[in-house]
């Protein structure tokens, strides 16, 4: 709403201003009327008095002449009826004073009326000749006195024309400002309410009529633009609804296809590694090794979609536990040792001394920007050496970790470089084809970096290599956080999941290359006295389990669902369970918190452990399934040695136990 | 004269400074005028408030010749631009005159329009026109309005208001 910055109205202030210029025209003319009074008045007196004089004078010739003061004075004195003279003094016209007259001796002359006086002289003349001057003062304080009285009413009757003009004005003004205030609150009504099919209505033809038509017509375009205004807000919506559905559409899709292709691989890398077991032949096993080499990449590919749309959705979760970066930067240095010589690249690692021990983070996550760019670096460059450097450097958000990538590879193109960490994108086609990969690595990497609330960049020239840099904010763990300290050496199978990735990233013919020897070692012919119970509802990996567990003398037990597991646990007595996390009716979590449960309230079957198979675990789930009363867990595709493993351990309690 | 009256009339400016030159007497040191001054500015004056029939401006003045006023009203004259003349006259001598002054007898009756003035005290009760009359330290004047109106003279009020007037008037 729109409000005069001053409290005052038009209506007020037109009054005001009629009755300023009535009470300035009226008080100048009254002035003026003042002053003539004044004048007017005073002639008027002297006037008189001067005709007075005159007369006076001719008849004092004779006695002047004939040197007669007494008959001067008598006539002087017949003054004394007329209030205006105060003092007449005839003067001879040699200086001499011949008769004075005053019209009281005890009138103070020198008082008020003396300040208010003036002197006027006469001659006397005889034939012509001045034979003496009448000098007559005359008092001019009742002219005075009539002027304070007439400027006393003048004042008050100029005071009453004054509010009388503001009255008038006021009144007359009122049937402009009126229709100018109403119009004033309708502005307001329909800027609070945002209506505008109001219209005011003012029969009269004149400039105001004229606002008033500007005014309608204003509100009458505003109307409309308001109109197409909604349409085209709604029109907006909807096509953002839309895109923003089939973004969501291709997220889900995308999330829902790599679930779906991951399944079947699953199913693929058991039954390879159960052919594996078999009896082959050379050819065959090169055969199996590649196809296996192949379905791996194929699942990383698939895990980088995962993770992309995870963090696209805002679903990833960072993990955060303690551990030693000194560690992880050492076994990043072992894996890309091999594929770095390979290419005949120097592949140096400087960590800074002041790089803590052990830090609080999530170890996986920056391994993996680490694995991206030291992989890039690997993959792109053909000759020279990489160097990987770790310290601590200040920057506006503190301390931080810098990690640094510098390669003498091909650099990036200026053209590129704005676009390097999008989605999709590899900086040279014609790379694309000898370097072949998703495109998703650097755009993961630096989402990842966002999402730990670091910073990343890199410097480069084209044809003149690239250095990468990572800034994460440091943590050092407290007391309590160091017990929790968790090794980052990843458990075999995610070794070897890795070792694919590091592979496919530094030799990207790799996927499609002939076996390498000795590649895989072949599990001993051994049996476990174990019963196996396995919760898991898809049928293909209930095979590859059972036929895996079958060559070790283990026959299982199988829950397609958590009810089921739950109700098997009931029933019988199991070493190991093998607990599915993913599952109808009820899932594998639920199921180990009630088996869980029955353990350690009615002590049922206390000897068995539960170990969880999960498809694709996120970073943060192996703290979950923990928590919930695992003693570990596998990842599917289920590999041989991670199975032996969790056979062994349990073998081994067992054992120990009896 | 003693007088001690400083305002001599001021339009005797002219007189006086011909009276102070004339006037040799050493004990004159005050500006106060002797009678013979006094009566010479009296008569010199008196015209000037009468009027003639036939309008003259009463401008030829006849003094008897053994008055003492001769010389001085002669200075005065002389000195004034006007065109008045004074002239001794003898009893009889009257032809011509406007203005008589001097003993009576100078005044016979002859018909002529003339104011006549003396100094003989009861001059004016006794028929004569204007008397010079001392009064104290002050000179007087004494009209006859009937023996001025006789001959047709009419004398100012101003003359009057400030002079004793005897005689009858014709109206009367």
């Amino acid at each position: 709403m729109i409000k005069p910055d001053r409290t005052t109205s038009i209506h007020r202030h037109l009054a005001g201003v009629g009755a300023l210029t009535t009470g300035l025209v009226g008080g100048l003319f009254l002035l003026v009327l003042v002053g003539v009074s004044l004048e007017t008045s005073r002639t008027q007196v002297l006037e008189r008095s001067t005709a007075l004089g005159s007369v006076l004078a001719s008849n004092l010739t004779a006695s002047i002449v004939f040197q007669d003061p007494g008959t001067a004075a008598e006539l002087l004195n017949g003054l004394r009826t007329v209030d205006d003279v105060i003092e007449a003094q005839i003067t001879l016209a040699e200086g001499e004073v011949f008769v004075t007259y005053r019209r009281s001796l005890l009138e103070d002359q020198s008082g008020v009326q003396g300040l208010y006086s003036e002197s006027l002289s006469v001659p006397v003349l005889l034939d012509q000749e001045q034979i003496a001057s009448l000098e007559i003062r005359v008092d001019l304080w009742p002219v005075y006195q009539q002027l304070v009285w007439i400027s006393a009413i003048a004042f008050v009757l100029w005071l009453l024309g004054m509010v009388a003009a503001y009255v008038l004005s006021r009144v007359f003004n009122a049937r402009i400002t009126e229709p100018l205030s109403d119009l004033a609150d309708m502005m307001s009504e329909v800027t609070d309410r945002e209506d505008y099919s109001q219209r005011f209505s003012y029969g009269v033809k004149n400039e105001l009529g004229s606002v008033v038509d500007a005014f309608n017509e204003m509100l009458v375009r505003i109307g409309d633009r308001e109109q197409r205004l909604r349409k085209m807000i709604v029109d907006l919506e909807e096509a953002r609804d839309q895109a923003e559905s089939a973004a969501r559409s291709k997220s889900s899709f995308l999330a829902n296809m790599s679930h779906e292709i991951r399944t079947p691989m699953n199913g693929v890398m058991g039954m390879i590694a159960l052919l594996k077991q078999g009896g082959l032949t050379e050819q065959q096993r090169a055969y199996f090794e590649t196809i296996e080499r192949s379905a791996d990449a194929l699942l990383l590919i698939i895990d980088d979609i995962l993770d992309f749309t995870k963090i696209e959705a805002g679903r990833l979760k960072l993990g955060r536990s303690a551990f030693s970066l000194r560690d992880s930067l050492s076994s990043i240095e072992a894996l890309f040792s091999e594929p770095a010589s390979q290419k005949g690249l120097v592949l140096s690692f400087t960590v800074d001394s002041a790089v803590p021990a052990v830090v609080v983070g999530d170890p996986g996550r920056i391994r993996q920007i680490l694995l991206n760019l030291i992989g890039n670096a690997v993959k792109f460059t053909d000759e020279g050496s990489i160097t990987v450097t770790a310290g601590l450097a200040d920057s506006d958000k503190g301390e931080q970790f810098r990690f640094t990538v510098a390669d003498t590879g091909p650099g990036i193109h200026p053209d590129d470089q704005t676009r390097i960490f999008g989605e999709f994108y590899q900086a040279d086609v014609s790379l694309t084809r000898a370097h072949s990969g998703t495109g998703l690595g650097l755009a993961i990497t630096d989402q990842l970096v966002r999402l730990m609330d670091g910073r990343i960049g890199f410097e480069s020239r084209h044809g003149d290599g690239s250095l990468f840099w990572v800034e994460l904010p440091i943590e050092v763990p407290g007391d309590n956080t160091l017990q929790e300290l968790v090794t980052d050496v990843p458990k075999h199978g995610a070794q070897v999941k890795e070792s694919a990735r590091l592979e496919r990233l530094t030799n990207p013919a790799a996927s499609a290359s002939a076996p390498t020897a000795g590649a895989t070692e072949y599990p001993l012919l051994v049996t476990y006295d174990l019963q196996v119970l396995v919760a898991e509802d898809s049928e293909v990996n209930q095979f590859i389990i059972r036929e895996l567990l079958a060559k070790w003398g283990i026959e299982i037990a199988v829950a397609a669902n958590g009810l089921e597991a739950v109700e098997a646990f009931k029933a019988r007595k199991f070493d190991l369970i093998l607990m599915d996390i993913q599952m109808p009716e009820m899932d594998g979590l639920e199921a180990t918190r009630q088996i869980r449960t029955l353990q350690s309230g009615e002590g049922l079957h206390a000897g068995c452990d539960i170990v969880g198979l999960s498809a694709h675990a996120m970073s943060g789930d192996r703290e979950r399934y923990m928590a919930e009363g695992m003693v570990d867990y596998l990842t599917k595709p289920i590999r041989t040695e991670d199975l032996r493993e969790v056979l062994d351990a349990c073998l081994e309690k067992k054992q120990g136990v009896s | 004269m003693p007088s001690k009256r400083v305002g001599l009339s001021a339009l005797l400016g002219a007189v006086l400074s011909v009276c102070t030159v004339l006037s040799s007497e050493p004990s004159r040191s005050a500006p106060g005028l002797t009678e013979v001054e006094l009566k010479a500015v009296f008569l010199l004056r008196l015209p000037q408030f009468v009027s003639w029939p036939d309008q003259r401006p009463g401008a030829h003045f006849c003094v008897d010749s053994s008055s003492e006023v001769l010389a001085l009203l002669s200075e005065m004259v002389a000195s004034e631009p006007k065109g008045r003349t004074v002239r001794a006259v003898e009893v009889g001598d009257t032809e011509g005159c406007d203005v008589l002054y001097g003993d009576p007898a100078l005044f016979a009756p002859n018909g002529a329009i003339a104011l006549r003035v003396s100094d003989q005290p009861g001059f004016a009760q006794d028929g004569g026109m204007v008397e010079l009359k001392r009064r104290g330290a002050r000179m007087g004047l004494v009209v006859n309005l009937g023996a001025l109106e006789s001959v047709g003279l009419k004398a100012s009020s101003k003359l009057l208001q400030l002079s004793e007037v005897v005689g009858d008037t014709q109206s009367d």
